[in-house]
């Protein structure tokens, strides 16, 4: 079976490890915990074309990418980068942050994604959308699971694609 | 690393374990089938070390949290490829138990975090579109 190592990525306290909770288990907790290193697991994800195994790997939040320890990165097939719709704070680093990561893993799918949708009103996250210099590829809410399943389909989808062309 | 207590797992090609020191944990249930099946970490990484490792280098993978061989804890591991006098490619992998260091710096970094997250910096107001804040 193909399999793909993926990175969850970004600042701290965006939802990067809600995300791969809700992803890997269903579930979600309010409570913030700080992740110290890595957390890895495993899901199979079937697609129109077969299944892929997807290694994710839920890494500690950083200020900035360069800080993060290199030998995370060795192998990965793709990278989602989670930004916080609610702390425009974290939205500074972004543009630098993917550049970096394009510039160590040129070959790699980067995905974007702007998190805790569940936090904004509708009319905030129009705003939001409408203005933001960022240009996301999924909005998605850890919290009630929305798009979350998705994220991880589109690129299992993507991959296998990859592998067969 | 030197003063941790650390456990060396000997891995071949095929994903088997070759010889394992058990100080941390025996690795007897995991003899008859690959590793890989019980470690998504290992999982996540072996194809790419055993192929493109060079033999010099020793990779680091600091802080991992996710239970190894399904003992929970926090680990640094390192991964070394070997070639056997044999000519054998051999995957040897050190376990180090770091969880004694970083309990104490878990507890401040989460502390830490949660203060950041608290603050309201200011010195992005310029740079981001004002109505962000009108929540």
């Amino acid at each position: 079976m193909i399999s793909k190592k993926i990175i969850l990525t970004g600042s701290f306290g965006v939802g990067k490890t809600s995300l791969f909770n809700q992803f890997m288990y269903s579930e979600f907790s309010d409570k913030y915990l700080t992740t110290i290193g890595v957390k890895v697991n495993s899901k199979i994800v079937n697609t129109s074309n077969g299944a892929i195994t997807l290694y994710v790997w839920d890494i500690a939040g950083e200020i900035s990418q360069d800080k993060i320890p290199m030998s995370y990165f060795l192998g990965a097939g793709g990278i989602v980068y989670v930004l916080d719709v609610t702390r425009p704070n974290n939205q500074v680093n972004v543009s630098a942050d993917i550049q970096f990561l394009k510039r160590i893993l040129p070959e790699c799918k980067i995905t974007i994604i702007a998190n805790k949708k569940d936090l904004l009103t509708p009319e905030c996250l129009a705003k939001f959308s409408s203005e933001s210099p960022i240009q996301w590829d999924y909005l998605t809410s850890a919290k009630t699971g929305e798009n979350v399943e998705i994220l991880f389909s589109d690129l299992a989808e993507h991959f296998i694609e990859q592998a067969v062309a | 690393m030197n003063n941790l207590k650390f456990q060396k797992i000997e891995i071949n090609a095929q994903g088997f374990i070759i010889s394992s020191n058990d100080s941390l944990f025996s690795t007897k249930q995991f003899k008859n089938c690959p590793l890989c099946e019980w470690s998504p970490l290992l999982a996540s990484i072996f194809e790419e070390v055993m192929q493109r490792l060079s033999f010099s280098r020793t990779l680091e993978i600091p802080r991992v949290v996710t239970p190894i061989l399904n003992i929970d804890g926090l680990f640094d591991c390192t991964f070394r490829r070997v070639m056997l006098e044999t000519g054998a490619i051999i995957l040897e992998w050190c376990i180090y138990d770091i969880k004694p260091l970083m309990c104490r710096r878990n507890l401040i970094q989460q502390k830490f975090n949660a203060w950041r997250m608290a603050q309201f910096d200011f010195s992005t107001i310029k740079k981001m579109p004002a109505h962000i804040f009108e929540v």
